[in-house]
């Protein structure tokens, strides 16, 4: 069980695609004017990186190792070509405002990342809890600094008017640089506290135990 | 290698692991699709369902890309639920880089254009200020319907973040209304810029032409802009050799901090020139050279000056079409008491005005046919009925025939005459007009009161040397 607690804090927080890794910006810095289209682009990616994940890891013994890398691109086109086709039918509108980064979800490194690092050697279910983990963490990413942005760039939440105060240029991708670097820096700092908090405490804790044997 | 051997190889392996891919990918996808597919109608039916906000019934309308001069027409339906509105998809012209398409929703009632119901965007192609349009902008067109056909930035059409992508919207709405007035309505578009090159670079609705002094035209033009230049005025007179005499920027539409230079202002590259030599600045696309090229047109103000090469373009190429288009009649009062096309005038040497004049005919009296001349003291000087319109069994009386009640006789003799009205007597009146041919009578007493009242409409103050029609 503990394996599954560590992939999925790995997808979340440790090795968070957006914030840790740093994958995906292009429709980060694209798309994070709006919350819902962040949001949106983010549950997509979800689907299609569990969905290759899973794939992958099915048939990660019966895909030479000289072609891995062409099979990964088939089955992820596949997939977002299927996403894409799903998205027209019956969400037009998320359709709609995501635009041109879907079809760009195929050289999405996240998906690819996550293929060749981690479904290509782990099983079905270990791959589909960290596709599931890495996509939410990347949905997470996404959905904060979407409302940021559309809050103080458009004084507005998922489209409707909160106020008529804003920063215009927060709406725009040079904004949206600003504030994913903000983001970063602060994530970061709260991910590194929180990390040497639990060494000191598991030091002290070692320390403790070690005095008492000595004891 | 062997065969056995190369069915036994990785590359074999290799291909066949990836064509087996490729081939179930290829399969499911082609299921998917014919699950998924979109259809036209489905796309259409949204579209309707975003503007309407319900679904409706709707009769389409053949429309294959038809080209107007400020948009395309892509698709048009009738919304027979909705009382014979049309639906139209427009796309507009002179974006920012680009165009923008919209939805309109043209209001008929009783066969006429009523209205705009409303616009919608579809799509754009090259805006980047988008954002900047509002649902409040889109509605004002509906709001602010008047009879006139065209709407313009200059109106209060134009979202000043993004003006030039609210232009190509105005354009959208304009193409739509401009399409359903001519093409379904069958009505006569007013555009008096119908057969004219290069409309792209001229505001229809603001640009006047008319007779010049010396026998060419003189255009008043309002540019379209270009880029981040607005609208500039420009006074241009083109001369019967087709070479430009006179040339005067009268508004500057240069973006702020940036002005026109001196000379162009004053038209010093203009005077002189004829399309050939504008045209071999511009080259033969007539394209803006771009802003950081060493040609004539980047000066300071790159954008206006361009604006103001492409305005000496349009009254060049368009000097016979402009010409053969004048309204003569223009400001002219009376013009109920002739025929405007059968009728003309020329301004003498002596500054005396003839004309030759169809009237409307009155009552039951046909069309006549006079010939006035009015001297510069404004006095009938000559008077002659060459063809006359009374009715079978009657006849104009001779001295009326030969003008002898007109002749020596002003504007307020004969209006003393018919009264300030200038209304028809009536038949059983005991009146210089009550002859035999009372109403053909009456047609040649109002050809004289129009001879006279226009005399300043033919012979305009500045005019030195006269003009001739």
């Amino acid at each position: 069980m503990n394996k599954f607690k560590k992939i999925t804090l790995d997808g979340l927080i440790f090795q968070n695609p957006t914030f840790i890794l740093v994958l995906g910006t292009c429709p980060t810095l694209g798309l994070i004017n709006s919350a819902f289209s962040s949001m949106g682009m983010g549950l997509t990616v979800l689907v299609i990186l569990t969905l290759s994940n899973v794939l992958i890891s099915l048939l990660r013994k019966l895909i030479p190792n000289e072609v891995r890398i062409p099979c990964y691109i088939v089955i992820i086109a596949t997939l977002v070509t299927f996403a894409r086709m799903f998205l027209d039918k019956f969400l037009p509108d998320l359709y709609e405002s995501l635009g041109g980064f879907l079809a760009l979800i195929v050289v999405n490194c996240i998906i690819l990342g996550r293929a060749e690092a981690f479904a290509n050697k782990h099983t079905v279910l270990e791959s589909a809890v960290d596709g599931v983990s890495q996509g939410l963490g990347f949905t997470l990413a996404l959905t904060i600094m979407g409302v940021i942005c559309e809050f103080f760039g458009k004084g507005s939440l998922f489209g409707f008017a909160i106020m008529d105060f804003k920063i215009a240029m927060l709406a725009t991708p040079a904004g949206a640089f600003l504030v994913y670097g903000i983001s970063i820096a602060v994530f970061v700092y709260v991910v590194d506290g929180v990390q040497r908090m639990l060494r000191v405490k598991t030091n002290k804790l070692a320390r403790e135990n070690m005095l008492k044997e000595a004891a | 290698m062997t065969v056995k051997q190369f069915f036994k190889s990785t590359t074999f392996k290799c291909l066949v692991t990836l064509l087996s891919i490729l081939l179930v990918c290829g399969i499911f996808l082609t299921i998917m699709h014919g699950l998924l597919e979109v259809t036209a109608e489905e796309k259409l039916s949204r579209a309707i369902s975003k503007i309407y906000g319900k679904n409706v019934t709707t009769e389409i309308s053949e429309v294959k890309n038809k080209e107007l001069d400020l948009a395309t027409i892509e698709e048009a339906y009738c919304v027979t639920s909705e009382g014979g509105n049309f639906l139209v998809k427009s796309t507009g012209k002179g974006g920012f880089a680009g165009t923008v398409t919209c939805w309109v929703v043209v209001e008929i009632k009783d066969n006429k254009i009523s209205g705009v119901g409303k616009v919608a965007i579809d799509s754009y192609v090259g805006e980047t200020q988008m954002a900047e349009i509002k649902q409040s902008f889109l509605d004002s067109f509906g709001e602010k319907y008047t009879d006139g056909i065209y709407y313009t930035t200059d109106d209060g059409f134009k979202v000043s973040s993004s003006t030039k992508s609210s232009n190509a919207i105005c354009n959208a709405v304009n193409g739509a209304l401009q399409y359903v007035k001519t093409e379904k309505l069958g009505m006569e578009t007013n555009d008096k810029f119908k057969d004219f090159l290069h409309t792209e670079f001229i505001n229809k609705k603001s640009t006047t032409f008319k007779m010049a002094a010396n026998g060419g035209v003189t255009y008043n033009i309002t540019t379209a802009g270009y880029g981040l230049a607005s609208s500039s005025t420009i006074e241009i007179t083109v001369s019967k050799d087709k070479i430009i005499t006179a040339y005067k920027v009268t508004a500057d539409g240069s973006t702020d901090g940036y002005s026109l230079k001196a000379d162009i202002k004053n038209g010093v590259p203009f005077i002189g020139k004829n399309l050939a030599d504008i045209t071999a600045i511009l080259g033969e696309g007539l394209e803006y050279p771009g802003d950081d090229m060493n040609t004539a047109v980047n000066t300071g103000a790159s954008n206006t000056t361009y604006d103001c090469y492409t305005a000496a373009v349009f009254a060049l190429a368009n000097f016979d079409i402009a010409l053969a288009n004048i309204d003569v009649f223009e400001n002219f009062e009376h013009l109920k008491f002739i025929n405007k096309s059968k009728s003309k005038f020329t301004v003498n040497e002596d500054l005396s005005v003839t004309y030759a004049l169809v009237t409307a005919g009155y009552g039951l009296a046909s069309s006549s046919t006079i010939e006035i001349t009015v001297s510069k003291d404004k006095i009938i000087t000559a008077y002659k009925v060459t063809a006359d319109g009374s009715t079978d069994g009657y006849s104009l009386k001779a001295d009326i025939k030969n003008g002898v009640p007109f002749i020596g006789k002003n504007l307020a003799d004969i209006t003393a005459i018919l009264g300030e009205g200038l209304e028809y007597p009536g038949d059983d009146m005991n009146t210089a007009v009550n002859t035999g041919a009372s109403n053909t009578t009456y047609d040649c007493y109002t050809a004289a009161v129009f001879a006279l009242a226009n005399y300043d409409n033919c012979v305009p103050a500045e005019s030195e040397g006269g003009k001739a029609q």
